[in-house]
């Protein structure tokens, strides 16, 4: 599939099946400790910084297994304060998102779910979240 | 007094004045050149001129300074720092909203620059974002599965008084 900004909403890549896991980093800024139980912030599944493009990024776990790669893999070096979430294909698709393949040069694995991600719809995503990969809390 | 001499000496407070958003930027100076911060990797030093503000107001500024210093891609995902017109929608909603009696919010920022307040009480959540994606701030109260979304200012200042008292501190009120 190629990118399609500016002329017109992608594709729903079907190749993508609905219990695809999609996987997303966190950053420290979009996660908080409460009770002991790590919780996602809305923030963590914002579009691109330019809200024209309407794209956030994710692997793939298809592919990701396929490259025998795990989660782990896609977090930054030495940000273990990061973690990572999982949404499936099929959750992101009962909120009007369509799943794209586009695969990079640094990550075979890239994924888009494109669509409109207003904030209550974010809110509503975090619940659809579960955690695959923990940050590590080094100081809170 | 002049609407910018009002902003400076009670940066807090609204004040009447023309013109739209200059004002805002004006107030933020006040508090900036009122407030002194010293930030570095391991210390915060703020010291006050002789004026006692409200207890929100200094973490709050000292958070606004160092989302405005996050460095580019801070997100892993292209993330930018928080830029000046959203840092002015908090400083403004907060500024008409906000009472040493209330909770303070967690200030959180978004991709694009923007900013979103979080206070999260029992059964009730209560954000403000200001982002590029929406055509203004806008306060979103969420009960359960149901969102109210009130845009700008005067959204919110027709149920002021239910807001604060959804979002005051159940610790520490004088009796």
């Amino acid at each position: 599939m190629t990118e399609t900004d500016g002329d017109g909403p992608p594709e729903d890549d079907l190749s993508v099946e609905p219990d695809c896991d999609l996987y997303r980093r966190v950053p420290p800024d979009h996660w908080r400790l409460v009770g002991g139980e790590f919780e996602i912030r809305e923030g963590a599944f914002k579009n691109f910084p330019q809200p024209e493009r309407k794209r956030m990024s994710v692997v793939l776990g298809d592919t990701l297994d396929q490259l025998e790669r795990d989660p782990n893999s896609i977090l930054p070096p030495g940000r273990e304060d990061y973690g990572v979430v999982a949404l499936k294909a099929a959750a992101v698709r009962a909120e009007c998102q369509r799943v794209m393949r586009s695969r990079t040069d640094e990550e075979p694995a890239h994924g888009d779910v494109y669509g409109d991600k207003p904030p209550s719809r974010r809110k509503r995503l975090v619940p659809l979240a579960t955690w695959v990969v923990y940050p590590t809390v080094t100081s809170q | 007094m002049t609407a910018f001499a009002s902003a400076v000496s009670q940066p807090m407070h609204r004040v009447s004045y023309r013109g739209g958003d200059s004002l805002v930027s004006r107030a933020w100076s006040g508090v900036t050149r009122m407030i002194r911060l010293e930030i570095t990797d391991d210390q915060i030093i703020v010291e006050n001129d002789a004026f006692t503000l409200p207890t929100w107001v200094v973490p709050t500024v000292v958070r606004l300074f160092e989302l405005q210093r996050l460095r580019e891609d801070w997100d892993s995902y292209g993330g930018v720092p928080l830029q000046d017109r959203h840092r002015d929608a908090v400083v403004r909603f907060l500024s008409s909203v906000m009472t040493d009696d209330l909770v303070r919010p967690d200030i959180v920022p978004l991709a694009d620059g923007g900013v979103q307040l979080e206070w999260r009480r029992d059964g009730l959540d209560v954000d403000f974002v200001s982002d590029e994606e929406l055509s203004e701030p806008t306060l979103f109260v969420t009960h359960g599965d149901d969102t109210e979304e009130f845009e700008g200012l005067n959204g919110v200042s027709y149920f002021l008084h239910e807001l604060r008292d959804s979002l005051r501190s159940t610790e520490g009120i004088p009796a």
